[in-house]
C-alpha cells in the first residue's frame, strides 16, 4: 500500500516539476533548444551563466565600445583628455586579451584534431579493402537492375538510342563504351559509322606524326631546348585534338595554326638552315591540307549523325507530337485562366467606380431636389395668383423678365429631356421638368400678371434659382455620360469573360484527354535519366581502388536516390558509414584552413590597432573638442570583424556540429573524447566573436532587491502603525473601518494605471528622482499593498493580551510607548510573515513596473527578464532560463524555508478561534 | 524638554500643511483636480488628528491612510471621472490644447523657393554663446531675422513656440524694433557678410560667421549649432514680418533650409444662443478655403471644397453615461463584453475548483504522520508555487505551448504518441484548456498547505469516535473532513476567487488575452478576462485607446469583486468579529 502510495506520489512530482527541470536543463544547453530533436543534450556549457553574471564585453562589443568612445556617446561626453586615453587603453587591452584567449582556445583543440585525422586515415584503407569484398555483388546488382528497365518497355528504346547517341560524346572510357553497346542493339550502323570515324581520325594522326617526326629528326640538332619543348606542345595538342568531339577546322586554324606554327614559324627562322625551313613550311601546308581533309571527314560523319537521328525521330514523332501538344494546350490554359483572372478585377474596379458615380449622382440629386421644392413652391405661389383673376390684362411692358425666365426654363426642360434614363435622380428630374414646363405653358397668364407684385417676386426668385439649376444639370449631364462609358466598358469585360470562360473549359477538356499519354511518355522518358544513372554508377564502381574514388561513387547512389528512389543495393550499409566518415575528412580539411583565419584575423586586428595608438593622441584632442572625426582604422577592424566572423563561424560551427554528432556513433567511439573536446574549444573559442545583446543582469536583480527591501520595510512599518488602533483603541468607523478599506482595495490597480501615471509625472517635475522611469516612482507606488496587510497584522494584535499594556499605562507609560516598546516586539513574528509576502509580492511584480520602467538600466529583474522572451531573432532560450534560474533559486529557498509561517500567517486571519 | 517637542511638532505639522497646500494649488492649476482633492483631504484629516484630542487614534493611521488615498482613492475617483469622459485615442488633449496644436500648423506653398541662411553668434573668450542673429536670403533680397523669443515650452521642457522678428537688409543696415543692426562685408568679396554690429539701447554686441548648412567649412560648427541653437530657438520658430508672409523651419527641409509659410486656421469668435442665452465661443477656420471646422462629438472635422470630412483632432470631454451604455446596449460590444464576462466568472471558478481539488488530494494523502518524507514531498510540492509567476508562465508559454518547439507538441505529441499537434495558444477552446492548467499548476501548492493546515487542526478522536461507529471512510471524509474543512477554508477559497477574478499577470502572459474573437470591434481574445480586456483596451488597442470604456469596465470590475467580498465578509460573520477589545 505504501509502496502504491510512493509510487503515484513519485509520478505525480515527476509530472508537476518537469518544467523546472527542462529550465535547469535548458540553462546549459549549448544548442539552441528550440531547434533540436532531444529533449536533454550532452553538449553542455555554463556561458549563459557567466554571461549574465559576469557580463564581460567580449570582441564585438569591445569594438563598438572603443567607437563610442569615438564617437563622444553619452556616457564619456563628460571625460577628461587623460580619462578618454584610460578608457581606450582599457579598452583596446580587453579586446587584444579576449582575441588572445579565442586563440588560446583554438590552439588547445589542434591536438585533438591531429589525433582525428591519423585515425581517419588509419580508417580509410579499411573502408576501401570491405568495399572490394563487396564490389562483384554491387556490380550484379546494378546490371540485374538495368536490363530490368531495358526488358520493360519497348517503345523506350527509340528514345534512348536518341538519348544516348546525344550524350555519348559528352562522357568518356568505359561509360562511353558502355552507351555505345547499348545504342548497338537498336542503332548498329550508327555505331559503325563512329568507329569508322575514329578509326580514320587515328590514321590521320598517325600520318601527321610520322610527316612531323621525320622532319624533326632533320633539325634535331640545330634547334634550341625551349623551340622543342614549344614544338613538342603544338603537336600534342593538334593530336588531342584530333578527335570526332573535339575537332573543328575553324578551332585548328586559331589554335594550331596561326596560334602555333606560324608563330613558331619566326622563331625557326633564326635557328634552321633555309632548306630545313623550306621544308618547314612545306610540313605546315601539307597539315593545313590534313586538316581540311579531316574536316570533311567530320562533317560526312555529322550528317551521317544527322540521317541517323533523323530516323529515330520520325520514330519518335507521334509521341513527340502528343508532348508538344499537351504543353501547348497546357499554356493556352494558362494563359485563359489569367485573363479570367485580370477580366474579373477589372470589372471588379470597373464596378467600384459605379459606385462612385452613383454616389456622386446622389448628392447632385439631393441639389437637384432642393431646387424642385423650391420650385414646387414658387408654382402653386403663383398659380394661386393668376388664377384668381382670369380676366383679361394688359401685357405691359414687363415682360421681358418673364421672357428670359420661361425661355431659360425651356432650355433647361430640353436638357432634361436629352439626359434621358438614368439611374439616380429620375424622379426628381421628371418633377422639376414638369414644373418647369408648367411655367412656359403659362405664359401668357403670367405676361398678363407681369406687374403683379408676387407674381414678380416668384419670377425674380425663379430667375435667381436658373443658374444653380444649370450647374448642377450641368455637373449631372457630364457624370451620366461618363457613367454610361464605364457602363458600356463593364458589359465588354463582362463579354470577354464569358468567352475567356468557355476557351478555359475547352482548352481543359482537350487536356483531359490527352493526359494519360503524356504522363506515360513522361514516366517512360524518366527511366532513360535512370538508365544514364545507372550506367554512371557502374563505371565508377569498376574504379573504386583509393578513398576518393570510393565517395566519388557515394556521391553518385546519393545523386541517384535524390532524384530517383532508394535501393537496397548490398553496399548500403557500408555508404552509410561512408558518408558519415566523409564528414571526418570534410573536418580535417577545413578545420585548418578556418582556423588559421581566424588566426589571421587575430593578427590583422592587432596590426590596425598599432597603427591606432600611433594616432591616438592626436584624435582624443579632436575628439575631445567636440569635432566629428572619422576614425578609419576602428572603421576597419569592425569590418574585418564581421566579415571574419561571418565566414569562419559558420564554417566552424558546421566543424563542431560534425564532431559532435560523429562522437555519438560506434563506430567513432576511439576518437569520441577527442570529438568532443574539439566541439567544445570550438564553441568556447567563437563565444569570443558571436554578438551578443547588451544586458545588465546583475544591476536589474539588484535593483529589484532593493526596491522589495525598502518597500517592504517601509510598508510593514506603517501598516503596524495604522493598525493599532484598530485592536486596541476606540473611535469612529473603528467596527467597518478595516473591512471597508480592504473592499476599497479590491479597484483594480491595473487601471489606475493611468492616474498613477498623471501622479508619478506629477511628482517626477519636482522631485526628479522619483518620477516616471525611476525606481523610487515605483517603488511609491508598491507603497499601496496597505489594506490587506493591516487586517492581518490587527488579526495578530487581537491575540496578545491587552493587560501587558494596561499594566504598563498604570505605571504611567503612554500609550504610544506602549505600542513601540511592549506590542510590536511581541509582534515579531507576524511582521517578519508580512515583510516576507510583501517582499515577494513586489519582487515578483511586473505589470506596474513595465508600465513605469522605460529604460534598460532601471529595469527590475521582472520587467528585464521580459526582454530577453523577445529577442531580436529568436528567443534567446539559454539566457532566459539561466537567467530566469538565478533570479528564481533565492526566491524559491525563502519561499521554502518559510513555508509554514507564510501559511499559518495567511490563515491566521480567517481562522476561527 | 517636553515643551521643545510640542513645538518641534508644530514645526512639523505647520511644513507638512504648507507643503501639501502648496502641492494642492500646483496640482490644481495643472488640471489634476482629483489629486488636488485629496492632497486638501489628507491635510483636513492630518489637521484633525493632530490638533483634536478625540482624534488619538487616527494619529497613528496617517501614514497608511495617506497612501492609501493617494494610492486607491485617487485612481478610483481618477477612473470614475474618466468613464465618463471619451478620454482616448484621438480625444486626449482638451480643447484648448487641440485649438493651440491646429494654430501651430502650417502651410507651405509648394512653390516657393526656399532660402538659405546663414548664422551668426556672439562670441565670449572665444567660445560660441548662444546670442545670434540669422540672416537669409531667397536669392535676391536677404533678410535679418533676431533671437526668437520662447513663448511656449511643453511637458518635457523643449521649446514648442517660439517667435522673431525679421526684416529686410537695406544699404547694410536693418531696424527691428528698437535695435539697429549693422552689416559688415568683406572687403574682397562685397556680397559676404564677415559679421554683424547690433546696438540696442546703447549696448553694442558683435556676431560673427559661425554656421550655413550650404557652406562645408562650417560642418564642424554644426552640432553646437544644432544642439545650442536650432533644437532651442529655432526648431519651432516663427519669423515675422508684417510685410510679408511667415519664414519657418519645420518642412522637409528640416533644418537645411527657411520656408515661407502660413498658418492654416485663424481663431474667429462666434455667437450662438442656448437656453434664450446667447453665449461666445471660439470656432477655427481654415485661412485658404475660409470654410469654418465643424466641431462634433468632440471631435474637429475640416470639410474640403469637395464635401469631404476629414478628422483634424479630437479633444476629450463630458458624454455621461455613454461608456456604460456601451457595455449593456450597443450590441458591437456588449458581445465580446458578455462573453468575457461569462468566461472571467468561469476561469475564477474553476481555477478555484481544480486547485482545491488537486490541493486537498496531496494534502489528504501527505496528512499521513507515518508516510515516510512526506515533508520533502510536501516541498517538492511546494516549488510552482514558489517560484515567482512570471518566470513560469513563460517557461510554460514558450517552452511548453509553443506549437512548433513546444516540448509537448514536439516530443510528447509527436515522436511519443504520433499525433497531431494540439494548438495549445491558437486554439479558442484550447487557449483556454491551457490557461487554466497553468493556474491550477501555479495555484495548488498554496490550497494543499492549507488544508494541509486544517487537516491537522481537526481532532482526531472525532475520526476514531466515527469509525467505532461503523463510518466507512468515506463517510468519515464527507461527515467530518469536509464540513470542518470549508469553515475554515471557505474564506479562503473566495479571497482566491477575488484574486482570481482580477488575475491579470497569468492571462496576459500566457496568451495576452488569447486568439482574437473575429467579431469583435475591440481586440477581445477568447481568454481575455475582464481586467485584461480592460487593459487592452486602454493601453494597447490599435484602433485607438478607449480609457472612457476602460474605466467604466474596471468601476463595473470594482463592484463585482467588491460586492462578492462583502458578501463573504457578512456571510462569515467577520463583522461581528471585528468587535473585539
Amino acid at each position: 500500500m505504501r509502496v502504491i502510495k510512493h509510487a503515484i506520489m513519485i509520478f505525480l512530482v515527476v509530472i508537476i516539476l518537469f518544467p523546472m527541470v527542462w529550465i535547469v536543463a535548458t540553462s546549459v544547453r549549448r544548442d539552441n533548444a528550440a531547434f533540436s530533436t532531444k529533449m536533454f543534450s550532452n553538449r553542455y556549457t555554463f556561458q549563459y551563466f557567466k554571461d549574465l553574471l559576469l557580463n564581460r564585453k567580449n570582441i564585438p562589443q569591445q569594438i563598438s565600445e572603443l567607437k563610442k568612445i569615438a564617437n563622444l556617446s553619452t556616457d564619456y561626453v563628460k571625460m577628461s583628455k587623460e580619462e578618454l586615453l584610460a578608457s581606450f587603453n582599457k579598452s583596446e587591452a580587453e579586446l587584444k586579451q579576449q582575441m588572445a584567449l579565442s586563440k588560446e582556445q583554438i590552439i588547445k583543440s589542434e591536438q585533438y584534431v591531429e589525433e582525428v585525422v591519423a585515425f581517419a586515415k588509419a580508417r580509410t584503407g579499411e573502408m576501401v579493402s570491405r568495399f572490394n569484398a563487396l564490389k562483384d555483388e554491387e556490380k550484379m546488382f546494378f546490371e540485374t537492375q538495368l536490363t530490368d528497365i531495358l526488358a520493360s518497355s519497348k517503345s523506350l528504346q527509340f528514345e534512348l538510342t536518341n538519348e544516348l547517341i546525344h550524350s555519348f560524346e559528352k562522357v568518356e572510357g568505359e561509360e562511353q563504351s558502355r552507351y555505345l553497346a547499348l545504342i548497338e542493339k537498336s542503332s548498329p550502323d550508327f555505331v559503325k559509322v563512329f568507329i569508322e570515324t575514329e578509326q580514320e581520325f587515328k590514321n590521320v594522326a598517325n600520318r601527321i606524326q610520322d610527316a612531323y617526326q621525320g622532319w624533326f629528326e632533320t633539325v634535331k640538332n640545330n634547334v634550341s631546348e625551349g623551340l622543342q619543348a614549344e614544338l613538342e606542345t603544338v603537336q600534342s595538342t593538334f593530336l588531342s585534338l584530333l578527335t570526332p568531339q573535339e575537332f573543328s577546322y575553324s578551332k585548328w586554324n586559331r589554335e594550331i595554326n596561326l596560334k602555333g606554327y606560324k608563330g613558331l614559324t619566326t622563331e625557326l627562322q633564326s635557328e634552321l638552315t633555309s632548306e630545313q625551313l623550306e621544308q618547314w613550311t612545306q610540313l605546315i601546308e601539307s597539315f593545313q591540307e590534313i586538316a581540311k581533309e579531316t574536316d570533311n571527314l567530320l562533317k560526312t560523319y555529322s550528317t551521317k549523325k544527322e540521317e541517323i537521328i533523323q530516323g529515330l525521330e520520325n520514330q519518335m514523332k507521334e509521341r513527340n507530337d502528343v508532348m508538344a501538344l499537351y504543353l501547348s494546350l497546357e499554356e493556352q490554359r494558362l494563359q485563359a485562366s489569367n485573363n479570367l483572372v485580370r477580366l474579373e478585377n477589372q470589372i471588379e474596379s470597373e464596378q467600384q467606380k459605379l459606385m462612385g458615380f452613383e454616389e456622386r449622382m446622389g448628392l447632385l440629386n439631393q441639389q437637384i431636389q432642393g431646387a424642385q421644392y423650391e420650385m414646387q413652391e414658387l408654382r402653386s405661389l403663383v398659380a394661386v395668383e393668376i388664377n384668381q383673376d382670369n380676366e383679361y390684362k394688359e401685357i405691359t411692358s414687363d415682360n421681358k423678365t418673364v421672357e428670359e425666365v420661361l425661355s431659360a426654363l425651356q432650355h433647361l426642360s430640353e436638357t432634361i429631356q436629352e439626359l434621358g434614363d438614368i439611374p439616380v435622380a429620375d424622379l426628381e428630374l421628371l418633377s422639376l421638368k414638369e414644373s418647369m414646363d408648367w411655367f412656359v405653358g403659362k405664359k401668357e397668364q403670367l405676361l398678363m400678371n407681369a406687374s403683379d407684385d408676387s407674381v414678380k417676386n416668384a419670377l425674380d426668385l425663379l430667375k435667381s434659382n436658373i443658374n444653380p439649376i444649370r450647374e448642377d444639370l450641368a455637373d449631372l449631364t457630364l457624370l451620366v455620360e461618363q457613367y454610361n462609358e464605364i457602363r458600356l466598358r463593364v458589359d465588354e469585360y463582362t463579354q470577354s469573360l464569358n468567352d475567356q470562360r468557355v476557351l478555359l473549359n475547352d482548352k481543359q477538356a482537350e487536356i483531359e484527354l490527352i493526359s494519360s499519354e503524356y504522363n506515360s511518355i513522361v514516366l517512360e522518358r524518366r527511366n532513360i535519366e535512370k538508365v544514364k544513372g545507372i550506367i554512371r554508377i557502374i563505371t565508377l564502381l569498376e574504379q573504386t581502388d583509393d578513398y576518393e574514388a570510393l565517395s566519388a561513387y557515394n556521391g553518385a547512389i546519393s545523386s541517384f536516390i535524390n532524384n530517383f528512389s532508394t535501393m537496397d543495393h548490398p553496399a548500403k550499409a557500408l555508404l552509410s558509414e561512408i558518408s558519415a566518415f566523409d564528414k571526418l575528412v570534410y573536418l580535417d580539411r577545413n578545420y585548418a584552413v578556418e582556423t588559421s583565419y581566424l588566426k589571421e584575423t587575430v593578427d590583422e586586428i592587432e596590426k590596425v590597432l598599432t597603427q591606432f595608438d600611433a594616432k591616438k593622441e592626436s584624435y582624443i584632442n579632436l575628439i575631445h573638442a567636440n569635432v566629428m572625426v572619422k576614425t578609419s582604422e576602428l572603421d576597419a577592424i569592425e569590418t574585418l570583424q564581421k566579415t571574419a566572423y561571418n565566414r569562419f563561424s559558420s564554417e566552424l560551427n558546421r566543424i563542431a556540429r560534425i564532431a559532435s554528432d560523429l562522437s555519438e556513433m560506434e563506430a567513432y567511439q576511439e576518437i569520441a573524447d577527442s570529438l568532443e573536446r574539439i566541439d567544445k574549444n570550438i564553441f568556447e573559442s567563437l563565444q569570443y566573436w558571436i554578438k551578443k545583446p547588451e544586458q545588465q543582469f546583475m544591476r536589474w536583480l539588484i535593483n529589484t532587491i532593493i526596491i522589495a527591501i525598502a518597500t517592504s520595510a517601509i510598508t510593514v512599518m506603517f501598516c503596524a502603525l495604522g493598525a493599532y488602533p484598530f485592536s486596541r483603541l476606540r473611535f469612529k468607523g473603528r467596527k467597518y473601518g478595516l473591512l471597508f478599506l480592504l473592499l476599497i482595495q479590491m479597484f483594480p490597480i491595473v487601471m489606475g494605471m493611468v492616474a498613477l501615471y498623471l501622479l508619478l509625472r506629477f511628482i517626477g517635475q519636482y522631485l526628479p528622482g522619483f518620477g516616471l522611469d525611476s525606481l523610487w516612482g515605483l517603488g511609491l507606488i508598491y507603497l499601496g499593498n496597505i489594506a490587506f496587510n493591516m487586517w492581518l497584522l490587527k488579526g495578530y494584535f487581537d491575540t496578545i493580551p491587552n493587560s501587558l499594556e494596561e499594566a504598563a499605562m498604570i505605571d504611567g507609560s503612554t500609550r504610544f510607548q506602549t505600542f513601540w516598546k511592549i506590542v510590536l516586539p511581541l509582534t515579531a513574528p507576524m511582521l517578519a510573515v508580512v515583510f516576507l509576502i510583501v517582499f515577494m509580492g513586489n519582487f515578483n511584480e511586473f505589470v506596474l513596473a513595465s508600465v513605469v520602467l522605460q529604460s534598460p538600466e532601471n529595469y527590475t529583474f521582472a520587467v528585464g527578464l521580459q526582454s530577453f522572451s523577445y529577442g531580436p531573432y529568436q528567443m534567446e532560450w539559454g539566457l532566459f532560463t539561466a537567467a530566469a534560474l538565478i533570479g528564481a533559486i533565492p526566491m524559491v529557498i525563502l519561499s521554502l524555508s518559510l513555508q509554514r509561517y507564510l501559511v499559518s500567517g495567511l490563515t491566521s486571519g480567517s481562522v476561527k478561534g | 524638554m517636553k515643551i521643545f517637542g510640542k513645538m518641534l511638532l508644530w514645526f512639523i505639522l505647520a511644513l507638512l500643511n504648507a507643503f501639501l497646500t502648496w502641492a494642492a494649488i500646483v496640482l490644481f492649476t495643472n488640471d489634476t483636480i482629483e489629486l488636488g482633492i485629496i492632497m486638501i483631504i489628507i491635510i483636513f484629516f492630518i489637521d484633525f488628528a493632530v490638533i483634536n484630542p478625540k482624534g488619538y487614534p487616527y494619529r497613528y493611521t496617517i501614514p497608511a491612510l495617506s497612501l492609501l488615498l493617494i494610492l486607491t482613492v485617487y485612481p478610483i475617483f481618477y477612473t470614475l471621472k474618466i468613464a465618463f469622459t471619451n478620454y482616448g485615442t484621438g480625444h486626449l488633449f482638451t480643447r484648448n490644447q487641440v485649438v493651440e496644436q491646429l494654430m501651430n500648423t502650417y502651410v507651405t506653398d509648394a512653390d516657393s523657393k526656399p532660402y538659405s541662411y546663414s548664422v551668426f553668434v556672439h562670441m565670449e573668450d572665444f567660445a560660441p554663446t548662444d546670442e545670434f542673429v540669422m540672416v537669409f536670403t531667397d536669392g535676391e533680397k536677404r533678410f535679418l531675422a533676431e533671437k526668437p523669443q520662447i513663448i511656449s515650452v511643453d511637458q518635457e521642457g523643449n521649446t514648442s513656440r517660439s517667435v522673431a522678428q525679421y526684416r529686410e537688409i537695406t544699404n547694410g543696415n536693418v531696424v527691428i524694433g528698437a535695435a539697429q543692426y549693422e552689416i559688415v562685408y568683406s572687403i574682397q568679396n562685397e556680397d559676404e557678410i564677415m559679421a554683424i554690429e547690433g546696438t540696442q539701447n546703447g549696448k553694442r554686441s558683435v556676431y560673427q560667421y559661425f554656421f550655413s548648412f550650404d557652406d562645408p567649412d562650417t560642418l564642424s560648427n554644426q552640432r553646437t549649432f544644432i544642439s545650442n541653437i536650432y533644437l532651442k530657438y529655432l526648431d519651432t520658430a516663427e519669423l515675422i514680418n508684417p510685410e510679408r508672409s511667415l519664414v519657418r523651419f519645420g518642412t522637409v527641409y528640416g533644418f537645411r533650409k527657411l520656408v515661407d509659410a502660413q498658418k492654416k486656421y485663424r481663431i474667429d469668435k462666434e455667437l450662438y444662443e442656448e437656453n434664450g442665452k446667447i453665449n461666445e465661443r471660439t470656432v477655427l477656420v481654415n485661412q485658404a478655403t475660409g470654410i469654418q471646422l465643424q466641431e462634433e462629438d468632440g471631435t474637429f472635422y475640416e470639410i474640403t471644397p469637395l464635401g469631404q470630412r476629414i478628422d483634424v483632432g479630437g479633444y476629450r470631454g463630458y458624454v455621461g453615461l455613454r461608456n456604460f451604455e456601451k457595455m449593456f446596449t450597443d450590441s458591437r460590444f456588449t458581445g465580446p463584453f458578455i462573453k468575457i464576462l461569462i468566461w472571467t466568472f468561469l476561469w475564477a471558478i474553476l481555477s478555484v475548483l481544480f486547485s482545491f481539488v488537486i490541493g486537498l488530494g496531496f494534502a489528504l494523502m501527505l496528512n499521513d504522520q507515518k508516510f515516510k518524507g512526506r515533508n520533502i514531498y510536501r516541498t517538492l510540492l511546494l516549488i510552482p508555487w514558489a517560484v515567482p509567476a512570471f518566470i513560469s508562465v513563460l517557461v510554460w508559454r514558450n517552452g511548453f505551448f509553443n506549437e512548433t518547439y513546444g516540448i509537448i507538441n514536439k516530443i510528447i505529441i509527436g515522436q511519443w504518441l504520433g499525433m497531431d499537434a494540439i494548438r495549445w495558444l491558437g486554439d479558442a477552446f484550447m487557449a483556454k484548456v491551457s490557461v487554466l492548467i497553468v493556474n491550477v499548476w501555479l495555484g495548488f501548492p498554496y490550497m494543499m498547505m492549507v488544508c494541509l493546515g486544517a487537516l491537522q487542526s481537526i481532532p482526531g478522536n472525532l475520526y476514531e469516535a466515527a469509525s467505532i461507529d461503523g463510518a466507512t471512510r468515506v463517510r468519515r471524509f464527507s461527515g467530518i473532513t469536509m464540513p470542518l474543512l470549508m469553515t475554515s477554508v471557505a474564506p479562503l477559497l473566495i479571497g482566491s476567487f477575488a484574486f482570481n477574478f482580477n488575475n491579470f499577470t497569468n492571462i496576459y502572459l500566457l496568451t495576452k488575452g488569447g486568439p482574437a474573437m473575429s467579431d469583435s470591434l475591440t481586440n477581445a481574445g477568447s481568454t481575455d478576462i475582464l481586467i485584461s480586456y480592460t487593459y487592452k483596451l486602454a493601453f494597447q488597442s490599435e484602433r485607438g485607446q478607449d480609457f472612457g470604456y476602460a474605466s467604466a469596465i474596471a468601476l463595473f470590475i470594482f463592484l463585482i469583486v467588491a460586492g462578492i467580498s462583502f458578501f463573504q465578509f457578512k456571510f462569515a460573520g467577520t463583522f461581528e468579529e471585528v468587535n473585539r477589545g
